[in-house]
């Protein structure tokens, strides 16, 4: 409002200033437009001239690169001059007068102030179901499912139909425990060890979705597999690097693992050490046994006592990668070792 | 009533190494659900058991029966596989692929037992070898279809 009042008084004061060049029959409208805040010139908008009252345009233009603007061929009047562009406010000046005194109209310099609200970004999207049933597999979409943010993985299985999981861990569908598992549908070489700790180290908020294949199709071996569980991750595509160290201590198992992430572009690497101690356990065991054989009426008694010592060990270790050469063609590719030791004294 | 007493010490030992690679090439085209996937797998694990047994008669603590038992062992798994999908038209996709796996165990169990003059000599009937090998050669396609917009149907060989 303010700037209105400022450019009427500017306006008046010009007029008076033109008031004193000579008449001319070719009656215009002149003027600058500039950003209030940047106060750079407003290119292209558009200044439309309204004969006062009426709401149908007489005549208008278009500023040019420097924000001038000259509406010529005009008839002498009282006009209503209103200056727009996309993502300001229109900017409305009444009584600009063009008569025999007042040739040429320069309303000077109009600030144009820009809109708070600017046009959004306009996402049409659609969500797919939490569970989806196709042909041949069931789709559980936990990124769908707001109890599925927070645990392990292992949280999450307990959530998709048929999957069952008992205390350990351990998982089960439809009764078999005999269930390959994939990661991104790629065997993963952290399988190989204990399926129950890997579903442990994967958070529930990278899980996009996991699919049960129930039938698996001629795609699969006919090994006597009870199903496949395909896990699928969020594309993670943050860059830089990320570790985590987790260390774990009681009276009988250690754990300790580290995790070690990079990612740069397209190409990402991911490193891991883990280990596990159970510590020397001494177990106790008696027996006595009494066997009589009646025939003869001799007794035997046998008598035993023993005590065992166990104790185990074990590490696992792997680097791996993936790189998006670009977006058709993709490589990735991991290396693992594990060792564990046993040893049992009776 | 006779009382025999013995005491039995046995220790096991037992460790295995495995190391597991796999690199995997992965092609998509312009067209959604058209990909070609290349995988290589391998793993190769080593294990090897001790297990000593010793039974002493007591009182006096005389060795009458000891096994000693070796048991190194290897495996090995090698696979490629190749997988093609081509969606033909809207909801007809069809897949092909082959695969080539090799798996090789192998086994060799020495089984050393006291014999009456104290020495330990190898016994025949616990010893055993066990070698398996296995090629896999698979091809596979199937094919995808809506049926009378029932249901899809899946059709498939290997």
């Amino acid at each position: 409002m303010k700037s209105i009042v400022l450019s009427a008084i500017l306006c008046v004061a010009s007029l008076y200033v033109l008031a004193q060049q000579s008449a001319s029959s070719n009656f215009k409208i002149t003027g600058k437009l500039i950003d209030s805040v940047s106060r750079h010139p407003v290119e292209y908008a558009t200044i439309s001239i309204f004969p006062l009252g009426s709401k149908k345009p007489v005549n208008g233009t278009v500023s040019d690169d420097k924000g001038n603007f000259v509406v010529d061929n005009m008839a002498a009047g009282t006009y209503k001059l209103v200056a727009e562009f996309i993502g300001y406010k229109a900017h409305i000046l009444n009584d600009v007068t063009l008569n025999k005194e007042h040739p040429v109209a320069d309303v000077s310099t109009i600030v144009l102030q820009s809109k708070a609200t600017t046009l959004q970004n306009i996402t049409i999207s659609g969500q797919p179901k939490i569970i989806e049933n196709k042909i041949d597999k069931m789709v559980f979409n936990a990124e769908q499912d707001i109890t599925s943010q927070v645990g392990v993985a292992t949280d999450v299985l307990k959530k998709v139909p048929q999957v069952s999981v008992d205390v350990d861990g351990n998982i089960q569908l439809a009764g078999s425990a005999s269930i390959r598992f994939l990661i991104n549908g790629k065997p993963s070489a952290a399988f190989g060890s204990n399926i129950a700790d890997v579903l442990q180290s994967i958070p529930a908020s990278q899980i996009k979705s996991i699919e049960v294949i129930t039938t698996p199709g001629s795609k699969y071996d006919a090994q006597g597999l009870g199903g496949i569980i395909n896990i699928i991750l969020k594309k993670n595509n943050s860059q830089g690097i990320n570790g985590n160290l987790s260390l774990t201590a009681g009276t009988r198992t250690e754990n300790g693992s580290f995790n070690f992430n990079a990612r740069k572009g397209t190409f990402g690497l991911n490193a891991f050490v883990s280990g596990n101690k159970s510590l020397k356990a001494r177990s106790l065991s008696t027996s006595k046994r009494v066997t009589t054989d009646s025939a003869s009426d001799n007794k035997i008694s046998l008598n035993q006592s023993s005590s065992s010592e166990e104790k185990r060990s074990g590490y696992q270790t792997g680097v791996g990668f993936d790189w998006d050469v670009n977006k058709y063609n993709g490589i990735s590719g991991s290396v693992g070792y594990e060792n564990a030791d046993a040893i049992v004294t009776e | 009533m006779s009382e025999i007493e013995n005491s039995i010490n046995a220790n096991r030992n037992g460790r295995f190494h495995n190391v597991d690679a796999n690199l995997n090439y992965k092609k998509t085209f312009k067209k959604e659900d058209q990909e070609l996937n290349i995988e290589l797998n391998t793993s190769r694990g080593n294990r090897d058991n001790l297990n000593n047994n010793y039974q002493y008669l007591l009182p006096n603590d005389s060795l009458f029966y000891s096994t000693k038992a070796k048991n190194p062992g290897n495996e090995q798994e090698s696979e490629i596989r190749i997988d093609y999908t081509q969606p033909i038209k809207e909801k007809i996709v069809l897949g092909l692929g082959s695969k080539l796996g090799l798996y090789d165990i192998t086994s060799n169990s020495q089984v050393l037992k006291l014999n009456g003059s104290g020495n330990y000599i190898t016994d025949n009937y616990l010893s055993d070898n066990l070698g398996y090998h296995q090629k896999v050669y698979a091809v596979y396609s199937e094919l995808t279809f809506p049926f009378f917009k029932l249901f899809d149907a899946k059709i498939g060989g290997r």
